[in-house]
């Protein structure tokens, strides 16, 4: 088989997989999955709102996802970490899903995104940008965007830096798109650059060495008016011999 | 030359009513019929901005008067196409994005005998396809008309809202009626 096969059939099933969880858990508040390989087999740590209804009752749902991971996608022995969203507000999925579910309560599109807009800021988010699309009222089929503060939008920022999020919310017109782009506080920027501070020595072991060499300085002239002294009294002494 | 506005929404929203009464704007109230209006409320409502029937464009002229303006035409609108015909039809359809087709299902298929053409790759809004018709027929051909592709209506500093349809633009500016943007910025 091509090589490009290969790696298509390994990114078809990714997203097969990043689908069936966002299927299977999206009820617990799913924002996205991390899956590596490890030398016991693979690590899939997933980022959810509710972490209890993930695991279930003495685990049992765990066990059951743990399962179907293997059987369905042939995952070599899952470990399934289950992390909980400190705060949901800044990862994009969670928030896609909740705009969807506000628009299908009823809840005006614009009403629903500027209350969102509200959250990602107050969160801390450096940027964040809201996209309802489709007949949202019913009428002709538009986009309303939200945008406020400082987001990447091109190169590896956008693509690594900035939480990507989508929904679809299922109204009486039609089908409406959310799309949700947010850039975190603490992700650090390419162009950021920090100048680290000039190392100074530290002022408790630098102040006994100048009290020392101030001590040197100040006793090396009463030395010198001691030998001065000496001398004296050596010429004195000298002269008198002399004499 | 008679501008024709079929009627297809199954309701008329305020955005509707807007579009048709820019377009009555654009040809002129006595130059603008608006056919397939049922009910008596709408019909009362559009009956002050333009000339209405109750009944199809099919039942009140013979299909060889005709021109039907359909994005999914295979041929463009040219000046020449209105020799020996006096009316153009215009599907009263708020679109989608991207276009369902349903200008071919709802209008051109109940008027097989009509030429149809298209105005175009993009799709314009009822008042941008009435003002763009009426230009070509005017003697301009329709790469002479210029056209914006979308159009982004600022609400407020945060808030913006995108139209994805192509606006003909009359020096320099895109082709919107001052209702609309109005209600745009208010709903």
């Amino acid at each position: 088989m091509p090589v490009e096969r290969t790696f298509i059939k390994l990114g078809l099933k990714r997203v097969g997989l990043e689908e069936f969880l966002a299927k299977e858990i999206g009820r617990a508040g799913y924002g996205g999955a991390d899956i590596r390989r490890i030398p016991t087999g693979t690590r899939v740590a997933l980022y959810v709102e509710r972490p209890g209804m993930v695991i279930g009752r003495k685990g049992k749902s765990i066990k059951h996802l743990t399962d179907e991971l293997a059987q369905k996608f042939g995952l070599e022995n899952p470990q399934i970490e289950v992390v909980e969203l400190t705060k949901p507000e800044l990862c994009a999925p969670v928030m896609a899903k909740r705009i969807a579910f506000g628009l299908e309560r009823g809840i005006s599109a614009r009403r629903v995104g500027y209350t969102a807009m509200r959250r990602i800021m107050n969160a801390g988010a450096r940027g964040a940008e809201v996209v309802i699309s489709g007949r949202i009222a019913g009428e002709r089929t538009r986009s309303q965007r939200f945008y406020r503060g400082y987001l990447s939008k091109a190169g590896e920022p956008a693509e690594k830096l900035v939480s990507h999020g989508y929904a679809v919310a299922k109204l009486k017109p039609g089908v409406a798109g959310v799309k949700v782009l947010i850039m975190p506080p603490d992700v650090p920027l390419p162009d950021e650059i920090k100048i680290a501070a000039e190392e100074v020595p530290k002022p408790a072991e630098a102040a006994p060495a100048t009290v020392a060499g101030e001590e040197q300085a100040e006793a090396k002239p009463a030395e010198g008016e001691a030998k001065e002294a000496k001398t004296e009294e050596g010429e004195g002494s000298g002269d008198t011999q002399t004499q | 030359m008679l501008f024709v506005i079929e009627h297809l929404e199954p309701k008329m929203s305020e955005w509707l009513h807007i579009e048709y009464s820019h377009a009555a704007q654009i040809v002129g109230r006595k130059r603008l019929l608006i056919t397939n209006v049922k009910k008596k409320g709408e019909f009362r409502k559009l009956v002050e901005i333009a000339r209405v029937e109750r009944k199809r464009a099919r039942e009140l002229f013979k299909q060889r008067e005709l021109i039907v303006l359909d994005p999914r035409a295979r041929k463009k609108l040219s000046p020449t196409d209105m020799r020996g015909r006096g009316v153009i039809v215009v599907g009263g359809i708020l679109g989608e994005d991207p276009p369902l087709g349903r200008t071919r299902e709802l209008l051109t298929r109940t008027l097989p005998r009509a030429p149809a053409r298209n105005l175009g790759k993009e799709q314009f809004a009822i008042d941008g396809a009435t003002y763009v018709a009426k230009q070509v027929l005017g003697g301009k051909r329709l790469e002479e008309v210029p056209v914006q592709l979308g159009l982004e209506i600022k609400i407020s500093e945060i808030h913006s809202t995108f139209l994805p349809y192509a606006f003909p633009l009359i020096k320099g500016k895109p082709l919107i009626s001052r209702e609309l943007v109005a209600y745009l910025k208010r709903h």
